[in-house]
């Protein structure tokens, strides 16, 4: 079944099209992939996902609604949520707080008391339990991605938009985060998780299926591992004379 | 036909007017592109180049045009000690902080002026004749002004784009990090936009004196911040070139505004064209808010 | 309701206590006592939009205003029919200070920060020139009331009006804005605001209805400004001048007073009021007229040196203890 769909999107920014004309198709609970170069437009894509910007043109269906004129708000509590590739967390609230909000807003739209148990469910799957009191601003880089994590879980999302969650991260724990989230997408059945990586070797064990950016365009796409040995992309990652 | 005749008078008036509120706006704008922040006492430091005009011409029979690069001077001096005793520490804090600094600057500044000069209405008269161009009739101060006005658009537009340093300003206005990797000194531009900034807007006062030589007092900045930010915003907040624009918009419609509203009995032209002015702000922030020029 | 979370209430209430019965038994406090209430009711209404919310109001002022005019035109339109003049009054004024801030903050709330502050800064002066360019309620000659007052409901029960009644009624609207701003902070509502103040773009993408939440703060801190004028003003004084009403100088220390104390805490604008209003109160017989003078340093150094004010800061270094459950 077709989760989200997205079809002919376009996005300019003055001269430049950061997105162009992408169609792009994700199944329920699948984990999908999408790579690509800096600049290739990945993060407009998720931006365009996600509602913060308004595509020039296309449409984006999801869940079977028309959400492409949607203000962001709205479309969380439809079942999407995302991270960002530098965490943003609300600094002067607890870690708990923090995944809390993410249990109240979100599709679960729990209130307080429950948003806050909620919380402590989700940090302990992540395994940041230890931390729920400490203020958001004081937390590591490391940790605040982790809590991302968590806060976006909360949201009981039918589709979790990933965005270069595991840059920079030990391999330990990209093994942690890659179980933590197939576990996801088996118990909640509905989660669907596409991550935005460069790292290739956590992309083949993640992702069952990828889709390769380039210049705001879709190069190719197809199972993980076809795609990644592709000449073409290849040619894209490390120009076209080494090989 | 008298009203029709009071009206083109008017109307020209405000265009020249609006150049003296385009040069006012200017440094707000300046301030809000560079360094993010926007100046909520505005008013009060155009209220110090209007006392400067009065007093030197007053004490040592300065004319006004001389003022101007007193005023300028000062202007540049004051933005200094504003930004290294405070501006700069609140760089990177909240929008919020420096929403109140600002305001409180201006606040205190005025408070100051008027534990020093009091807070009665002062005035002087500097007349050098007068120009009748058929229905209209022009004094030759106010000329004066909108002359200096566009000379000093004009200089700084030349420095803008012709210099090192305007260039290396305009370059941390499009692009904070991409200039701080070209090498560019980020907090010496800081500082020095921000004096530009207060510089042309105390300069600022002095025209404005030549247009409205009384009524000078401690308290008449709010009604200029107010004019300003319509001025600023209309222009794009961030563009120095759209708000001198818009300052020729604003002046004719406050001219005209005053002219209109004059003729409806009952009404007091002077106060209910500043509530449309405000009305007017609102409606443009919600159309668009980044103005008619763009710039944000 | 989770009962634990309303703790915060009772230093509050031990503190009012103590003024309160400092203002009843000692000679001549009770007009002191009912100064440093205002302070502290202004303080609690603002913290509502300005500490809730991280946006600030410079047209604040404007709500206390027409709050004031709402119990004028009150008494004036049906001082005859009694006594119920007030409680219409006190309706009107909140009535017409929320539609104010509703017209507004559905339009200026829409921006972000700095645009919004912007919007509100001509909003005091923008309608006390409408008051005065329109003729509006007597126009620049504002609204006297105490001989009408007088005639209708006796000299005895004016006086009473205008000191008991009016300040009992502050010390009652300070207390029920402080119930309001705890109630806030422990429902959606308010981490919702949370959320916003601290990043709202990342707040939108969570699902919050950032627009929303902000009109919701707005109104109810307008509402609570309404309140005070109608009561602190019209009542007390039984005058209205447009020049006195909508005077920016309210803003500037109803900001001070949050800031000071701790903008978004709840014990915040109490501690803050008491402190100015004390300040205020024993200075200002020596420095007459240069409160602003004072005031524009003191709000510049506590935004760059201590920005998080007197409860924020005590709750940080109180952060592990049991303290702070009392605390917010």
């Amino acid at each position: 079944m077709v989760l989200l769909k997205l079809e002919k999107v376009t996005k300019k920014f003055g001269g430049i099209v950061a997105v162009d004309s992408v169609d792009l198709q994700v199944e329920q609970g699948e984990a999908l992939g999408i790579v690509g170069p800096n600049g290739s437009g990945k993060t407009t894509l998720y931006n365009l996902i996600s509602g913060v910007y308004t595509p020039d043109e296309g449409r984006i269906i999801f869940d079977g609604k028309d959400i492409t004129g949607m203000p962001p708000h709205a479309r969380t509590p439809l079942g999407l949520a995302r991270t960002f590739q530098i965490p943003r967390p609300f600094g002067s609230a607890t870690v708990r707080e923090n995944v809390a909000i993410g249990a109240m807003f979100g599709r679960a739209s729990m209130d307080v008391e429950e948003a806050l148990r909620e919380a402590d469910e989700h940090l302990k799957l992540i395994g940041i339990y230890n931390l729920r009191n400490k203020e958001a601003k004081l937390l590591t880089p490391l940790e605040k991605r982790f809590m991302e994590l968590a806060r976006a879980l909360a949201m009981k999302p039918k589709i979790l938009l990933l965005d270069e969650v595991m840059a920079g991260m030990h391999p330990s724990d990209i093994e942690k985060i890659i179980e933590t989230l197939q576990k996801i997408r088996k118990e909640e059945h509905v989660a669907v998780v596409s991550m935005v990586e460069h790292l290739m070797h956590a992309i083949t064990k993640f992702a069952e299926r990828v889709v390769v950016m380039h210049q705001g365009r879709k190069l190719i796409e197809g199972e993980t591992a076809r795609v990644l040995n592709d000449p073409r992309v290849i040619e894209v990652y490390l120009g076209k004379r080494v090989v | 036909m008298i009203v029709s005749e009071q009206l083109v008078s008017n109307l020209f008036y405000g265009a020249l007017l609006g150049s003296v509120y385009g040069v006012a706006t200017m440094g707000l704008s300046l301030i809000f592109g560079v360094l993010r922040i926007v100046n909520v006492g505005h008013g009060a430091f155009i209220m110090l180049g209007a006392f400067t005009a009065f007093w030197m011409f007053t004490l040592y029979s300065v004319i006004p045009i001389l003022s101007i690069p007193i005023a300028l001077i000062f202007g540049l001096a004051l933005g200094f000690i504003i930004f290294f005793s405070t501006i700069k520490r609140l760089i990177d804090a909240p929008e919020l902080s420096t929403l109140l600094a600002t305001f409180a600057i201006g606040i205190f500044i005025e408070e100051v002026a008027k534990f020093v000069w009091g807070s009665d209405y002062v005035g002087f008269s500097w007349d050098i004749g007068t120009l009748y161009l058929g229905p209209v009739t022009v004094p030759y101060t106010k000329l004066l002004a909108f002359l200096c006005s566009a000379i000093i658009a004009g200089l700084l537009y030349v420095w803008f784009t012709k210099t090192k340093l305007g260039t290396a300003i305009r370059a941390v206005v499009e692009d904070r990090e991409g200039a701080m990797v070209c090498g560019i000194n980020v907090g010496r531009i800081y500082s020095v936009s921000f004096a530009i900034g207060i510089g042309l807007t105390v300069l600022s006062g002095v025209l404005v004196t030549l247009f409205v030589p009384v009524g000078i007092n401690v308290y008449m900045g709010p009604d200029y911040t107010l004019k300003a930010f319509v001025i600023a915003v209309l222009g794009g907040l961030g563009s120095p070139w759209g708000a001198f624009i818009a300052g020729f918009l604003f002046g004719l419609f406050e001219n005209g505004s005053y002219t209109l509203l004059g003729l409806i009995p009952g009404v007091e032209p002077f106060a209910l064209t500043r509530f449309v002015a405000f009305v007017f702000l609102l409606i443009i922030l919600l159309i668009k808010p980044t103005g008619l020029l763009g710039g944000e | 309701m989770n009962i634990r979370a309303y703790k915060p209430l009772i230093p509050m209430i031990a503190v009012y206590g103590v003024l309160i019965t400092i203002a009843l038994t000692v000679d001549g406090m009770w007009q002191p006592v009912a100064y440093f209430m205002f302070y502290i009711a202004l303080g609690q209404a603002f913290n509502i939009f300005l500490g809730l919310t991280g946006y600030v109001d410079f047209g604040y002022v404007a709500f206390m205003g027409l709050g004031a005019y709402g119990m004028g035109l009150a008494i004036k339109n049906f001082g005859h029919l009694g006594l119920i003049a007030l409680p219409i009054g006190i309706f009107l004024a909140v009535i017409m200070s929320m539609l104010l801030s509703l017209a507004v903050g559905a339009v200026a709330l829409r921006l972000r920060g700095a645009y919004f502050a912007i919007a509100t800064i001509g909003v005091n002066e923008g309608f006390r020139y409408l008051v005065e360019g329109v003729r509006l309620w007597g126009g620049t000659e504002g609204m006297i009331l105490s001989g009408f007052m007088r005639k209708t409901y006796g000299r005895e029960m004016t006086n009473f009006f205008s000191t008991f009644l009016s300040d009992v009624l502050v010390i009652l609207i300070a207390f029920s804005a402080a119930v309001v701003t705890i109630a806030i902070l422990n429902k959606k509502m308010g981490y919702a605001l949370l959320a916003l103040r601290e990043d709202e773009d990342a707040a939108k993408v969570m699902g919050i209805n950032v627009t929303k939440y902000k009109i919701m703060a707005f109104i109810t801190s307008a509402g609570f400004a309404g309140l005070i004028g109608a009561t602190a003003w019209t009542l007390k004084l039984t005058y209205i001048f447009p020049e006195d009403v909508f005077n920016i100088s309210y803003t500037v220390e109803a900001i001070v007073i949050v800031m000071l104390g701790g903008a978004g805490t709840l014990l915040g604008p109490m501690f803050g009021g008491l402190i100015y209003g004390i300040m205020k109160y024993y200075l200002s017989v020596i420095f007459p007229g240069i409160q602003l003078l004072i005031l524009a340093p003191i709000l510049i150094a506590i935004v760059v040196v201590f920005p998080e004010g007197l409860i924020g800061y005590i709750r940080k270094k109180a952060r592990d203890t049991r303290l702070s459950e009392y605390l917010r």
